[in-house]
C-alpha cells in the first residue's frame, strides 16, 4: 500500500467534474483507492463520497492505494490533483 | 367551512374547480419491505432501473456531438448513476435488510442528503439537486411511470393543478390536457411559466406557500388570480358571488373585442402600435385584426419538450404559419434566447458550473457559441419570410461586436441558401433586444447598426437592479418603476425617435394595465404584449393623451418613495 499527502490546488475544490475525473482514472486500474480528508474516507469509484468529503481550495487529503497496480494509479491520480483536473482554474 | 389562502396572481379570469394535487418532486416513500424469496427479484429490479437510466443518458448524450461541454455535463451525470457506492447500499438494504427497491432508493438518498447538509461549499452542496433528480428519475422509472409526462393526461382535464414547482413546459402540457388552471407553492409572477400561463390565458397563482397544507386532492376551488385569492371548499354564497363575476367578465371581454378591430389612437391622436407577442406557433389561432403585427415570437418553444434539435424545415413550418396569418404586418421573430429559467432539452444544457444562469451563456452569447445553430434558425426565418415582413430579433446582445458577428452569420446564412438554390426573401430588418444594461446605456451608439430595438423589460429591470426575479426571497424588491429603470427606458427610446429607428417595449411591462399610461408618457408609440391583453390595453391607450401625461411624467422620474411613486403611477 501507497500513500500520499495532497493539497488541493484549484480554486473549485473536488467539484462534480472534477470528482467525476477521479473516478474515471479509478476504475482504470485493478487497486483500491481511497481519499481521506479530515477523518472522513470516500471511495475513489464513488462520485458522491468524494463530493461529500467536501474538499475546498487548500484541503489536504490523503491518498491511499493498494493493488497490483498501485504505483501506476498513484502517478495517475496524482498528475490529476496536480493538473487542478485538467481546468483553468 | 371555507378557508382563503393567498399568493400571487399571475393570469387574470376566475377559475371554479376541483383540485388535483400532483407534487412532482415526492421522494417521501412510506417504508415498505418485501419477503425473502422476493429479495432477490427486487434487487434485479433496482439494477434493471439503474442501467435503464444509464441507457437513457448515454442515449441523450450520443445525440449531441462536438460540444465538449455537454458531454462533460454528461459523464458527470453518468458518474452518478454508475456511482458504485450508491449502488452497493441501496442493494445492501434490499438484500440484507429486506428495503423494497423505491425505499431502499429513497432512504439512500436521505442519508447521503443529511451528509450534504453539513457541507459548507455551495457549489458541491448544490449537486446533492443533482442526485435528487436522479433518484426521482429511479423511482419513477420503477413504478414505471413515464418520465416527464405527468401533466399530460387526462387525469387533469377540467381540474385545478395543486403542484410545488412548474416549467414551461408543464404548463404547455396542462394547457393540451385542458387543465383549468394553476396552483403552485412556489415560483414567482415574472418567470418563463408565468408569461407562457399568461399567453395561453391559463389562470396561475404562485408563491402560494400554504397550498400544500390546505388543498387537498378534491378540494373545490375558486381560484381568483387579479385579487390573489383561492377559496377552498367556498360556500353557496361564495360560489354564487365568484360564479356572477365569471359571467360578467366574460361580457366585459366581448365589449373590448368590439373596440379592438379600431387602430389605437391617443386623444391627441398619436397612433400607437399594438402588436402581439407569440410563444408557439399555435398560438397564430388566437390572432385577429386587433393588433398591428407580431412584435415578439419567442423562439425557444420550438426547442423545448424534445431530445433533439429542429430541422430547418421543421423551423420553416413553424415559422410560416406566423406569416401565413400576419400576411403583411411586421413580423419579429427572435433567435433562440436559451438559458436562465428557460428549461430547454437536456441536450442544450451547455456548461454546467452554472450558479448564475441569467448571466451565463445565453442569447446570443449562446448562438455565437453554436454557430451552426443560430445558422439554421436564421435561414428558416428568410426562407419563411419569403412574401412577408421579417424582422430578426437578437437577444441579450450586450456589445456591437456581437451585433457585426451576428449580421456577419445571417449573411453566411443567406449565400448558403443561394448555394442550394432556396428562395428566401432579401429584405428583412435586424433589431436587438435591449435587456442588458450594458447595450441601453449605450444605445445611441448601437442604434447606427440596427434597425429597430426592443426593450424586454423583464430582464433589463432585473439587470439593473441585480434582483432574480425567480427568487422567492428577493422577488418582492423587484421593481419596474424604479427611476433608475424608468430614466434608461425613457434615455432608450429618445435614442430611437432621434436616430428615426422603432422602438417597442415587449416585456411584461407592455401588457399590464398598471403601467400603459406610463410607457406612453415616457414617450413610447410601439407596445408588444400577450395576446389577451390587447383590447383592455387598446382602450386604456384610447382614453390617454399623451401630451398630458408626457408633462406627469417628470414628477414620477424624481420621485424616490416607492408608495408615492406608484400613487402618481395610479392617478395618471
Amino acid at each position: 500500500m501507497i500513500t500520499k499527502k495532497l493539497t488541493i490546488l484549484n480554486k473549485l475544490g473536488l467539484h462534480a467534474r472534477a470528482a467525476a475525473k477521479v473516478v474515471s482514472i479509478a476504475n482504470e486500474f485493478e487497486s483500491t483507492i481511497i481519499i481521506t480528508k479530515d477523518g472522513k474516507n470516500a471511495d475513489a469509484r464513488s462520485i458522491m463520497k468524494l463530493l461529500m468529503l467536501s474538499a475546498s481550495q487548500g484541503s489536504r487529503i490523503c491518498i491511499e492505494v493498494d493493488g497490483a497496480d498501485q504505483k501506476d494509479a498513484m502517478k495517475s491520480i496524482e498528475k490529476l490533483f496536480n493538473n487542478k483536473f485538467d481546468e483553468q482554474k | 367551512m371555507s378557508i382563503i389562502i393567498t399568493g400571487d396572481g399571475v393570469s387574470r379570469g376566475i377559475c371554479i374547480g376541483q383540485a388535483i394535487v400532483i407534487y412532482k418532486d415526492n421522494i417521501d416513500q412510506a417504508p415498505s419491505f418485501v419477503s425473502k424469496n422476493q429479495v432477490r427479484k427486487e434487487a434485479k429490479k433496482c439494477l434493471d432501473v439503474i442501467n435503464k437510466l444509464k441507457t437513457e443518458y448515454k442515449k441523450s448524450s450520443s445525440k449531441i456531438k462536438n460540444n465538449p461541454a455537454i458531454t462533460k455535463l454528461m459523464n458527470m451525470q453518468l458518474s452518478f448513476v454508475d456511482d458504485k457506492s450508491f449502488r452497493e447500499s441501496v442493494l445492501k438494504k434490499i438484500n440484507k435488510h429486506q428495503f423494497s427497491a423505491s425505499w431502499a432508493i429513497s432512504s439512500e438518498y436521505y442519508s447521503m442528503k443529511k451528509s450534504f447538509e453539513d457541507i459548507e461549499d455551495k457549489y458541491i452542496k448544490e449537486r446533492l439537486i443533482d442526485i435528487k433528480q436522479m433518484i426521482i428519475s429511479l423511482l419513477e422509472l420503477i413504478q414505471s411511470r413515464k418520465e416527464l409526462d405527468i401533466f399530460s393526461n387526462d387525469n387533469i382535464k377540467n381540474k385545478i393543478i395543486i403542484t410545488d414547482e412548474i416549467t414551461p413546459k408543464d404548463i404547455i402540457d396542462i394547457h393540451h390536457s385542458k387543465g383549468l388552471g394553476v396552483i403552485t407553492s412556489h415560483g414567482s409572477r415574472s418567470s418563463h411559466s408565468a408569461i407562457l400561463s399568461k399567453s395561453l390565458a391559463l389562470p396561475m397563482l404562485v408563491k402560494v406557500e400554504s397550498s400544500i397544507n390546505i388543498i387537498k386532492n378534491g378540494d373545490k376551488l375558486i381560484m381568483d388570480p387579479e385579487n390573489q385569492i383561492i377559496i377552498v371548499n367556498p360556500d353557496e354564497i361564495e360560489l354564487m358571488h365568484f360564479k356572477k363575476i365569471q359571467s360578467e367578465n366574460n361580457s366585459l371581454i366581448k365589449s373590448f373585442k368590439k373596440t379592438t378591430n379600431k387602430k389605437a389612437v391617443t386623444k391627441d391622436r398619436i397612433k400607437i402600435d399594438v402588436m402581439c407577442n407569440l410563444e408557439l406557433s399555435e398560438e397564430v389561432k388566437l390572432l385577429n385584426d386587433s393588433s398591428d403585427g407580431v412584435g415578439l415570437f419567442r423562439t425557444e418553444y420550438l426547442y423545448m419538450n424534445r431530445n433533439d434539435l429542429p430541422t430547418e424545415q421543421e423551423q420553416f413550418q413553424a415559422y410560416s404559419k406566423v406569416f401565413n396569418k400576419v400576411k403583411d404586418k411586421p413580423v419579429t421573430l427572435r433567435t433562440l434566447d436559451i438559458g436562465s429559467d428557460k428549461e430547454v432539452s437536456e441536450n442544450m444544457k451547455v456548461g454546467q458550473i452554472v450558479k448564475n444562469p441569467a448571466l451565463g451563456l445565453r442569447g446570443i452569447r449562446y448562438s455565437l457559441y453554436e454557430k451552426n445553430l443560430f445558422k439554421v434558425q436564421i435561414k428558416a426565418m428568410l426562407r419563411a419570410a419569403k412574401n412577408g415582413r421579417l424582422r430578426i430579433l437578437i437577444p441579450m446582445i450586450t456589445t456591437l461586436d456581437e451585433i457585426n458577428q451576428a449580421k456577419e452569420l445571417i449573411d453566411e446564412a443567406r449565400v448558403e441558401l443561394i448555394k442550394e438554390k432556396k428562395s428566401f426573401s432579401h429584405k428583412y430588418e435586424v433589431g436587438i433586444m435591449i435587456e442588458v444594461p450594458a447595450s441601453a446605456i449605450q444605445s445611441n451608439v448601437l442604434s447606427k447598426h440596427v434597425d429597430f430595438m426592443s426593450i424586454g423589460t423583464n430582464d433589463l429591470v432585473q439587470y439593473i437592479l441585480a434582483i432574480d426575479r425567480i427568487d422567492d426571497e428577493v422577488t418582492s424588491l423587484y421593481d419596474p418603476t424604479n427611476p433608475a429603470v424608468l430614466q434608461l427606458i425613457k434615455q432608450v427610446i429618445e435614442t430611437c425617435d432621434k436616430s428615426k429607428i422603432d422602438v417597442t417595449v415587449c416585456g411584461e411591462m407592455a401588457g399590464e394595465k398598471m403601467y400603459t399610461k406610463l410607457l406612453l408618457g415616457l414617450g413610447l408609440t410601439s407596445f408588444s404584449m400577450h395576446p389577451q391583453a390587447i383590447p383592455e390595453i387598446k382602450n386604456l391607450i384610447m382614453q390617454s393623451d399623451t401630451k398630458a401625461l408626457k408633462i406627469k411624467i417628470n414628477a414620477i422620474l424624481k420621485c424616490n418613495d416607492y408608495q408615492k411613486r406608484l400613487h402618481l403611477i395610479e392617478s395618471l
